[in-house]
C-alpha cells in the first residue's frame, strides 16, 4: 500500500453556463474579478458555454492578464466540449493570438493554439 | 443597447426587408414585361441582407433558408434563369416561410415540415448539387487580403464580428489572424463593449468580388474594412497577420472602403424613405410633454385674464402668453410631425391580401395606390389597417366579377381596386375605388324589407338603401362566401373608423363600381375640441364631429313626436339631454344649448346646459375606473386644472337614435363572429 498527500491549494473553479457574450459579460467580468482577487489557482470551466462572441474571448484575454499581474494560476477547461467556444476560437484565429499573449513568469503550454481532444484538459494559465 | 432590444431592431429592420422584397415580387409578378436588372439586383440585395442579419443575430434556419432563396436570384441575377411568375410564386411562399421564422425565433420548429417542403422546392429549382455551395463554375480562384477592425459601436448595434468571419469562409478557403489595436487591460479596467482587436484574413475564393464586399455590407462605419486583391504572383508566405499592408489602408488605392461604399447604401434603400428609427414610446413622452405645455399655456391664459386689475403686469403677462402661444404651437406641430408615417406603411400587405384573395377565389384584380406620401400619425395607421383588410375582402367577394364576366361586360379582364390618400382639411380620406359590378339597389332594399329594417311603403332614395349596409348583420347573399358574406364587415368598419373621430361614406354605380370614403383625423393625441358644461361638469366634444350649436328654442323643439326630435330647417333630428343621459343632479337652466353632431350621414343632437368654446384638448388615457363608464372616451385637463372628459358621440348618438342597446347587443356579436372569421 502507498498513500500521497496533495499540499497544493484546490482550484476555484469558475464555471460558465449558457451565454456567454456581450450582453452577459458584465457579471462575468465582476465575478472573475473576485475569484482572481481571492483565489491563488483559476479554473475557468467553458465546457457549458452555449452562446459566444468576440467580446468573451477578449474577457478571457483580459482574465489573463490580471491573473499574470497578480500572480495567479489560470487554466481554460473545456474548449473542445463546447461547440460555440470551439467554432469561435478557429474562426477569428483568436488561439494563434492567445499563443502569443505576453505571459507571467510560468512556463506555458501551446494548448489554447490546437485545442485538446480531450474535455476538461486544461490549459495553462501561464503565470 | 440591450439584447432584447437589439433582437427587436433585427426584427423590425429584417420585416422590413421581407416587405420590400413582398412588394417588389408582387411589382415583378404583375408585370407583363420581363423584371428589369434593378429589381432583380434589389431582390438579390433584400434577400441576401436578411441572410447576413440573420447570422449575425444568430437566427440560423432564417439565414439558411435565405440562403436558399439567394441561391436561386442568384441565377436569376446571372442570367441563367428568368424570373417567371412560377418563381415569383416561389418567392412570396418563401417570404410567408421567413416570416414565420422570424416571429416564431425558438418556436421556428413548429414550421419544420412547411420550411423543409419549400426549402427542397427551391434547391430543386436551383439544382441541389448548387444551391449550398458556393459558384466555383468557370470563375478562377482570387486571392483577397481582408482587414477588418470592428470599432465598439458595431458590439453596440449587435452585430457579431464572428458572423462576419463565418460568412467569409464560406465563400472559400480563409485563414484568419487576430491581433491587438491596443492592449487589452485587466479585468478591473475593461470595457467589455469595447474592441481591442482586428482581424487579417487572406481569403481563396472563386465568389466574385461584389459577394466579398456584400458580406461587410451592414457594418456601415462601424468598422474599418478594407479588401484587397491579390496578384496570383504574390507570395503566400506573406500570411494574414503580415505587415505587407500599408499603415493606413484607405491611402491604397487597391483597398476599398466596404461598409461606407455609396452604391451599397444606394441599392439597399431600394428608393424606400431611409429615417431614424424613433421609438414609440419615447415619441409618446414627447407628445405627453407638450400636452403639459399646452395645458400650462391654458392655465397662464386664464391667469392673465384674472389679473387684469394691474394693468402694465396683465399687459405683460398677455404678451407672454401670446408668445408662449405661438411657441406652443411650433411646438406641438414639430412633435406631431415627428408620429406621421406615410399612408404606405398602411397601405402595406394589402397588394399582397388582394394577390391571395384573387388567387384563391378565380378572379383577377390589381390594386392601384395613389397618394401614399400622405401623412398619418403612427397609431391612426395601424388602426386603419383592419378596416381596409376588411373592405379589400368585400371588394373581391362582393364586388369585383369573375374575369369571363367581366370580359362579357366588355370590362378589361383585371379588375383595379385604387386606393387614393389624400389630405382633406384636417383630415386624412382614403378612397377604395373598385371598378366591379357596384351595389346592386334593388337587392338591398329587397332585403332589407325582408329582415324588417325598412318600411317598404315609403321612399328611401338611392343613398339611404346604400347606407343600409353599414347596418350590423346586414348581408344581401344568402350563405356566406370563402371571403366574406357573413354580414360582417362594413358595419364593424364603420363603427372602428367612428371610434376614431372618423367617418365612412360610400357610392356606387350599378355596373361600374363602388367608391369607399375613409375620413379620419390626421392624428389622436390632440384634437381640437367643443368644451361644453352640463351641471358643474365641463365636457369636450370632437369639434370635427360638430356640425353647428343651437339655441334650444320652441321653435326647434318638436313636441308633436313620440320620439325627441328637433326640426332644424326642415330636418328633424334626433337628441338626447346630456345631464338626463349621464345623470347629472340639479335642475337645466331656462335656456338649453343643442350641440349638433354628424356621423357619417347621421346627425344628432346633444343638449347641454352651456357651449364654452374652442379647446385644443390634449387626450389622456382614462383610468381603470372610467375605462368602463359608456359614453367616455378619454380625458382632458382644463384651463384651470380640472379635469374634463371626452365624450364617446358614437355611443351617445346611439342612444339619441333610440336603439342603443339594441344595436350595441347586435355589433358586439357580430364583432365577434368577425373575428372568427
Amino acid at each position: 500500500m502507498s498513500a500521497t498527500t496533495d499540499h497544493r491549494p484546490k482550484p476555484n473553479v469558475y464555471r460558465v453556463t449558457g451565454d456567454a457574450t456581450i450582453a452577459t459579460l458584465p457579471r462575468i467580468r465582476d465575478e472573475l474579478l473576485h475569484v482572481a482577487a481571492t483565489s491563488a489557482h483559476i479554473v475557468i470551466d467553458l465546457s457549458e458555454v452555449e452562446q459566444s462572441d468576440i467580446s468573451f474571448l477578449q474577457l478571457l484575454a483580459s482574465t489573463r492578464r490580471t491573473c499574470a499581474d497578480l500572480g495567479r494560476r489560470l487554466d481554460v477547461h473545456g474548449i473542445d466540449s463546447s461547440r460555440s467556444i470551439r467554432e469561435l476560437v478557429s474562426i477569428t484565429g483568436f488561439g494563434t493570438w492567445l499563443e502569443d499573449l505576453p505571459s507571467g513568469t510560468e512556463e506555458r503550454s501551446d494548448s489554447f493554439h490546437e485545442p485538446a481532444a480531450s474535455e476538461h484538459r486544461p490549459i495553462e494559465g501561464t503565470v | 443597447m440591450t439584447d432584447d432590444r437589439v433582437q427587436a431592431v433585427f426584427r423590425e429592420e429584417c420585416g422590413e426587408l421581407l416587405a420590400h422584397v413582398e412588394e417588389t415580387l408582387l411589382q415583378a409578378e404583375q408585370s407583363q414585361v420581363e423584371a428589369d436588372r434593378e429589381q432583380i439586383d434589389d431582390l438579390f440585395r433584400s434577400i441576401h441582407t436578411i441572410k447576413g442579419n440573420s447570422s449575425m443575430f444568430g437566427r440560423d434556419a432564417l439565414a439558411e433558408f435565405a440562403h436558399r432563396l439567394e441561391s436561386l436570384f442568384e441565377l436569376i441575377r446571372r442570367g441563367e434563369r428568368t424570373l417567371t411568375q412560377e418563381v415569383c410564386s416561389l418567392g412570396l411562399e418563401s417570404v410567408d416561410c421567413m416570416k414565420a421564422l422570424l416571429d416564431g425565433g425558438d418556436r421556428a420548429d413548429a414550421i419544420t415540415d412547411r420550411v423543409s417542403t419549400l426549402a427542397k422546392h427551391i434547391d430543386a429549382e436551383v439544382g441541389a448539387n448548387r444551391a449550398l455551395s458556393p459558384d466555383t463554375d468557370g470563375r478562377d480562384e482570387v486571392k483577397y487580403r481582408i482587414r477588418f477592425q470592428p470599432y465598439s459601436t458595431l458590439f453596440e448595434r449587435g452585430i457579431r464580428p464572428h458572423a462576419l468571419l463565418e460568412e467569409l469562409a464560406k465563400l472559400g478557403r480563409s485563414e484568419v489572424t487576430c491581433r491587438e489595436v491596443e492592449p487589452v487591460p485587466p479585468l478591473n479596467a475593461l470595457d467589455t463593449s469595447n474592441s481591442y482587436f482586428e482581424f487579417r484574413i487572406e481569403l481563396e475564393t472563386t465568389a466574385p468580388r461584389r459577394e466579398v464586399e456584400d458580406v461587410f455590407i451592414f457594418v456601415g462605419d462601424d468598422a474599418l474594412v478594407s479588401i484587397e486583391e491579390l496578384s496570383s504572383d504574390e507570395p503566400a508566405e506573406s500570411g494574414p497577420g503580415a505587415e505587407s499592408e500599408k499603415d493606413d489602408p484607405n491611402g491604397d488605392e487597391s483597398l476599398v472602403e466596404v461598409g461606407a461604399s455609396a452604391s451599397d447604401s444606394t441599392v439597399i434603400s431600394g428608393g424606400r424613405t431611409r429615417t431614424i428609427r424613433v421609438d414609440v414610446e419615447r415619441l409618446d413622452q414627447l407628445v405627453n410633454l407638450v400636452g403639459e405645455i399646452v395645458t400650462l399655456q391654458a392655465r397662464m391664459q386664464q391667469q392673465s385674464t384674472d389679473g387684469s386689475n394691474d394693468r402694465a403686469r396683465g399687459g405683460v403677462l398677455r404678451d407672454l402668453v401670446e408668445q408662449m402661444g405661438r411657441q406652443v404651437a411650433d411646438l406641438r406641430e414639430s412633435a406631431m410631425a415627428l408620429r406621421m408615417i406615410p399612408v404606405s406603411d398602411t397601405l402595406d400587405g394589402l397588394a399582397r391580401l388582394l394577390r391571395d384573395l384573387t388567387l384563391q377565389c378565380g378572379k383577377m384584380a390589381r390594386l392601384r395606390t395613389v397618394g401614399t406620401e400622405t401623412e398619418i400619425d403612427k397609431k391612426m395607421s395601424e388602426l386603419l389597417k383592419d378596416p381596409l383588410v376588411h373592405i379589400l375582402r368585400n371588394a373581391v367577394d362582393h364586388g369585383i366579377e369573375a374575369p369571363a364576366e367581366r370580359i362579357e361586360l366588355e370590362k378589361p379582364e383585371e379588375a383595379t381596386i385604387e386606393i387614393v390618400a389624400e389630405y382633406a382639411g384636417t383630415d386624412v380620406q382614403l378612397r377604395i375605388i373598385d371598378d366591379g359590378r357596384g351595389l346592386d339597389t334593388a337587392a338591398i332594399r329587397d332585403r332589407a324589407i325582408e329582415r324588417g329594417l325598412i318600411d317598404s311603403s315609403v321612399e328611401w332614395s338611392e343613398r339611404e338603401i346604400h347606407e343600409l349596409v353599414f347596418h350590423p348583420g346586414f348581408s344581401t347573399r344568402s350563405s356566406a362566401g370563402a371571403l366574406s358574406g357573413r354580414g360582417v364587415g362594413l358595419d364593424v368598419v364603420r363603427k372602428n373608423i367612428e371610434q376614431l373621430g372618423g367617418s365612412v361614406s360610400i357610392a356606387s354605380e350599378r355596373g361600374k363600381g363602388c367608391e369607399l370614403r375613409l375620413r379620419v383625423p390626421l392624428t389622436l393625441a390632440i384634437i381640437d375640441g367643443l368644451m361644453i358644461q352640463v351641471g358643474d361638469e365641463k365636457y369636450v366634444i370632437n369639434l370635427g364631429l360638430v356640425d353647428e350649436c343651437l339655441r334650444m328654442t320652441a321653435d326647434v323643439l318638436d313636441r308633436s313626436a313620440s320620439r325627441r326630435l328637433a326640426h332644424i330647417r326642415g330636418t328633424a333630428v334626433p337628441y338626447l339631454s346630456l345631464r338626463s343621459y349621464l345623470e347629472v343632479p340639479g335642475e337645466a337652466p331656462d335656456t338649453e344649448q343643442m350641440v349638433v353632431v354628424r356621423l357619417g350621414e347621421h346627425r344628432a343632437g346633444i343638449v347641454v346646459d352651456a357651449i364654452l368654446g374652442q379647446v385644443q384638448a390634449v387626450i389622456k388615457p382614462l383610468d381603470r375606473v372610467c375605462r368602463n363608464i359608456a359614453a367616455v372616451s378619454g380625458s382632458t385637463v382644463t384651463g384651470d386644472g380640472s379635469i374634463a372628459l371626452i365624450l364617446d358621440v358614437h355611443k351617445i348618438v346611439e342612444t339619441a337614435d333610440g336603439s342603443a342597446h339594441k344595436t350595441r347587443a347586435t355589433s358586439d356579436m357580430n364583432i365577434s363572429q368577425g373575428e372568427a372569421v
